[in-house]
């Protein structure tokens, strides 16, 4: 299965991640080769997407609003948090590791296993999406072919498995052409249509005023609070690519602020353009992003742009899709590597790729990507996604909180980068994000009224059990069957891919039981 | 772990067989989409204005649009869309498209099926409203 198994020594040299299961003898030292223009090419296909557009221009003027409240709540915060985390302990692992520096390994495993299986059941969404959007270049009518979307869903997910194996030979240029080509390129497109638009003297479809702007907040909009938090999720996943970052302590801020701002920038006008051009009405009824879209460029007398956009779109949703495969395997295969699951976990081959977590979660996203295409199950797979964003959001409110203990912790631990404000300052970043965080989790207990069957308080218990069952389940779990072999002989490498951390941990006896190791490298 | 990996795989094949076996394609059996403007009217409630426009999903027969709100006041709680299909397939293949169009939590929109049809019920200003119309909207077969 992976190179890494059996942990052949092999000679030192460049190019080799951490070593596989057993490897005492392999080289863990890597070659850096991501910059800020990387770092920040991952973090914008990991956050900016294009299909949030149609939706938010639904809310009008006030979608401009609706966004720079989740600026503030989480989108801000969260980049902020990130650039402190990142800088200061650029290890291998990202969430992962910054957890476990707080709280140790238990919270440092429940964390990373969090993101990992939220992202696992979401994969089927994108799949499903790039499919669909693909079928738009060649005839739409394709997407609905059961034959072409599980060919091209399974496709997708096992070319981008097999291509991540090859470490960030694989995912930094997928990352970085298809985030200018899948992202940033059709929004700018898009933009460029508002600009068309306006110069041949078409009215906006919602016509302006002041009081457009403002959102109205009451309690039965405040649920898309709730929506609009999780639109900017992602930017923590730049921090699972620290081994392969030449500088931390200037590229990752850098990257930070670079793709803040232009995701950002693209995300408002973007939905600014399809909200100029087609009626908030229409869009009800066409809100996926192809349907919004094809009703654009009708308007503009644009229509033969239909299918290069498509092919442009579903390119940005495989490389989004790629962010998203290999960012939390990543940490899950460190925590594999410090013994929080058996061995097989934490194969990786010489590129450094977790090719066990890639291929177990590669066998799992597919059956729930055929799975989802089942009418009957259509219900329950809904259900598990509300649930398993739930779950995400728990490993945010592990991050937040972190970042404070951390500063009180390991006050003196160098960090180039620091949330402004001194200690009150990550009170005040963290405690708004947090604060959201929390908001966001409770309304996502709300029950949808379609249900059948099921009372209120019955569906909130069901996900509040579901919920930490999924997220702390699984690592008891692991942690009832532990045994001290699991833990790699050369742990400490796997966090910060020096060889001479290799060789101490080698010698060292292996931990004690899980969660007393408070003490990450 | 080989073992449960083989049991996955094999499960993944049969997902997949199940999957290719023509699930969806069935013609509809209960007709087609509920009367809106009726469920409106028995759920106590009006509708404010309406409209029409493509139905661009693929398969889409006719979309039309409902402003829902209360007799007597012109504040509009919800609007209904109504996007009609020729085959179930094509109806679940939309209900996909409009539930995983945002990356990762829907807005404050909640989606049915019913008959021919994807009703999809968003803008919420009033929950009092929108229980009214589910109840009415379930009870029609909607789910």
């Amino acid at each position: 299965m992976a190179a890494g198994i059996g942990g052949t020594p092999a000679p030192g040299g460049s190019g080799a991640g951490p070593a596989g299961a057993g490897g005492a003898g392999r080289s863990i030292a890597k070659k850096a080769t991501l910059g800020v223009f990387a770092l920040a090419m991952i973090e914008v296909t990991a956050v900016l997407s294009i299909r949030n557009f149609p939706s938010m221009a639904e809310e009008g003027w006030s979608m401009i609003a609706w966004y720079l409240l989740g600026l503030i709540t989480f989108f801000l915060p969260l980049s902020l948090v990130a650039g402190e985390l990142a800088t200061a302990w650029p290890q291998g692992g990202g969430v992962y590791a910054w957890v476990r520096q707080a709280f140790g390994e238990r919270s440092g495993f429940i964390a990373i296993w969090s993101e990992w299986t939220e992202n696992v059941v979401w994969f089927p969404t994108v799949l499903s999406f790039i499919s669909a959007t693909f079928a738009y270049v060649l005839s739409p009518a394709l997407g609905n072919n059961s034959l072409y979307l599980v060919g091209t869903m399974l496709g997708v997910f096992w070319v981008v498995t097999i291509g991540n194996f090859f470490g960030e030979r694989f995912s930094s240029p997928i990352a970085t052409w298809g985030g200018i080509f899948g992202a940033i390129l059709p929004t700018i497109v898009i933009i460029g249509l508002l600009f068309v638009s306006i110069f041949r003297g078409d009215s906006p479809a919602v016509s302006f005023s002041a009081s457009a702007l403002v959102p109205t907040l009451d309690m039965a909009t405040l649920p898309f609070v709730a929506t609009v938090v999780l639109i900017f999720a992602g930017m923590e996943m730049a921090g699972f690519h620290a081994l392969d970052t030449r500088d931390p302590a200037k590229d990752f801020p850098k990257a930070i602020v670079l793709s803040m701002i232009g995701i950002f920038a693209m995300t408002v006008l973007g939905t600014l353009a399809i909200m100029w051009v087609v009626p908030a009405k229409e869009l009800g009824l066409a809100s996926g992003v192809m349907q919004a879209l094809e009703a654009m460029l009708d308007k503009i007398g644009a229509g033969w742009l239909t299918a290069p956009m498509a092919l442009l779109i579903a390119v940005g949703g495989v490389a989004q899709f790629s962010t998203w495969l290999i960012g939390p395997a990543k940490g899950l295969g460190v925590a594999a590597a410090q013994g929080d699951m058996p061995k097989v976990w934490r194969s990786h081959n010489k590129h450094g790729s977790p090719v066990a977590v890639l291929l177990i979660q590669g066998v799992i996203g597919s059956a729930f990507s055929l799975a989802f295409l089942l009418p009957s199950v259509n219900s329950a797979y809904w259900i598990l996604s509300a649930i398993t964003t739930e779950v995400i959001i728990i490993m945010y409110l592990f991050m937040f909180v972190a970042v404070i203990k951390l500063r009180y912790s390991q006050p003196d631990a160098p960090r180039p980068y620091k949330v402004p404000g001194g200690k009150a300052g990550v009170w005040i970043v963290a405690g708004i994000a947090l604060a959201a965080l929390i908001f966001s989790f409770v309304v996502g207990l709300f029950p949808p009224n379609v249900i059948k069957g099921i009372g209120p308080v019955a569906y909130v218990v069901i996900l509040l059990v579901a919920t930490f069952a999924l997220s702390i389940g699984g690592p008891l779990l692991f942690w009832m069957l532990r045994k001290p072999g699991w833990v790699a002989p050369n742990a400490a490498a796997y966090l910060t891919g020096e060889e001479d951390a290799a060789a101490e941990t080698a010698a060292a006896p292996p931990p004690g039981p899980a969660g007393e190791g408070g003490d990450p490298s | 772990m080989r073992r449960a990996l083989t049991v996955l795989v094999a499960a993944v094949l049969l997902l997949a067989a199940a999957a290719l076996s023509g699930c969806g394609h069935a013609e509809f059996e209960s007709g087609s989409a509920p009367d809106l403007p009726r469920l409106v009217a028995e759920a106590g409630l009006v509708v404010l204005d309406e409209g029409s426009a493509e139905n661009r999903y693929p398969g889409g027969t006719s979309g039309a649009w409902y402003i829902i709100g209360h007799e007597g006041s012109d504040e509009a709680e919800a609007v209904v869309s109504v996007l009609r299909f020729e085959s179930r397939r094509d109806r679940d293949a939309a209900y996909r498209q409009v539930m995983h169009r945002m990356g990762r939590r829907l807005p404050h929109v909640i989606v049915y099926t019913a008959g021919d049809a994807v009703v999809q019920v968003g803008r919420i200003g009033d929950f009092g409203t929108v229980q009214d119309l589910n109840e009415a909207l379930l009870d029609a077969g909607a789910q």
